[in-house]
């Protein structure tokens, strides 16, 4: 394989990568309203506000009101929205896990669509010149005068062929 | 084409890395507001504009200046809040007239808030902060208490519990 399909296989892994990295932080966002959730699926969701760390691995008293409110929320049937809406208005956006989509935050969520359209780019420009390169190739190849050595092996070679023939 | 893709994708990474440079730069005004009222500097207290949790309404920092402020930060979870709940009660009492007394409650749910105001029997004003300002006051436990002069300007800081003698000391030095 030469040099230039594997930079275009390269930067196809790469744009693969950023895209699927994109879906899946789309996904962790749950932006869209689901009805069925647990607390511990919640608390993976949440940050602690005293310690800002995950809501899981926190033993701070917040962190431990934050569980009493989502039992009592999930109790009552309160959908994951309305769970997150109620605690976004008590403690902000940064009780939310996910990096938020805008000002610094916005960052994390633009990068790795750029990565992607640049690797995917990169890619196509790749693979058109291999493409290229390959219909414009000589079918046979100058090798230019044989050696004495390269003389004596092609000799060997047909004796061999010879034997068997 | 290649030379055109280059560019690019040094002018994606040069923009990174400014925006990592902005970002570390940046001070962090309440580390430094805390910092500078411990020393004494007198730094003007950093504005708010808080949604109350008593009544309806707002409260502005703006509108305390003239008297002396006493500014509470804490949160219904927090035992030493409870701790200190009578002496901040009992300040207010003496000396309610001639300066204001606030607490902002941060890090917490505001019906657990307003449960720990009736039962301790808060009698001065109370807001609700979802993290902003007690960031920009450089709070990083309860119970914090700032006193600020008639012109918002902090002349004492106490973290932890805070007492009726250390409170009516940091008012007269704000000009009670």
């Amino acid at each position: 394989m030469s040099r230039a399909a594997v930079l275009s296989l390269v930067a196809a892994a790469v744009a693969l990568a950023g895209v699927a990295w994109g879906v899946v932080g789309a996904l962790d966002s749950g932006s869209a309203p689901q009805r069925g959730w647990t607390v511990a699926e919640m608390e993976r969701e949440l940050m602690c506000p005293t310690c800002e760390t995950r809501l899981d691995m926190s033993t701070q008293p917040a962190a431990d009101r934050i569980r009493g409110y989502l039992e009592e929320r999930r109790a009552d049937g309160w959908t994951r929205t309305q769970v997150r809406e109620a605690l976004i208005a008590e403690y902000g956006e940064r009780v939310i896990a996910a990096t938020p989509r805008r000002g610094f935050g916005l960052a994390a969520w633009l990068v790795p669509a750029l990565v992607a359209a640049v690797g995917l780019v990169v890619a196509l420009v790749l693979a058109r010149r291999w493409a290229a390169s390959r219909t414009t190739a000589p079918a046979t190849v100058e090798t230019g005068p044989r050696s004495v050595e390269q003389i004596r092996l092609e000799a060997r070679l047909d004796a061999e062929l010879e034997r068997f023939e | 084409m290649q030379k055109l893709l280059t560019g690019a994708a040094l002018a994606a990474l040069l923009a990174l890395i400014v925006l990592f440079a902005v970002r570390l730069g940046a001070g962090d005004e309440g580390r430094d507001f805390r910092s500078a009222t411990r020393g004494g500097e007198l730094p003007e207290a950093p504005e708010f504009d808080l949604p109350r949790l008593d009544v309806q309404g707002r409260l502005t920092l703006a509108s305390l200046r003239g008297k002396p402020a006493v500014v509470n930060f804490w949160a219904s979870w927090c035992d030493p809040c409870r701790d200190e709940a009578p002496a901040l009660n009992a300040s207010s009492a003496r000396y309610g007239n001639d300066a204001s007394f606030v607490g902002v409650n941060s890090d917490d749910l505001s019906d657990d808030a307003r449960a720990f105001a009736r039962e301790e029997a808060v009698p001065y004003t109370l807001v609700k902060d979802t993290g902003g300002v007690k960031r920009s006051w450089g709070v990083t436990g309860f119970p914090e208490t700032f006193v600020l002069d008639g012109q918002g300007r902090a002349v004492a800081h106490f973290s932890g519990p805070v007492n009726e003698r250390e409170l009516r000391d940091a008012l007269r030095r704000a000009g009670l």
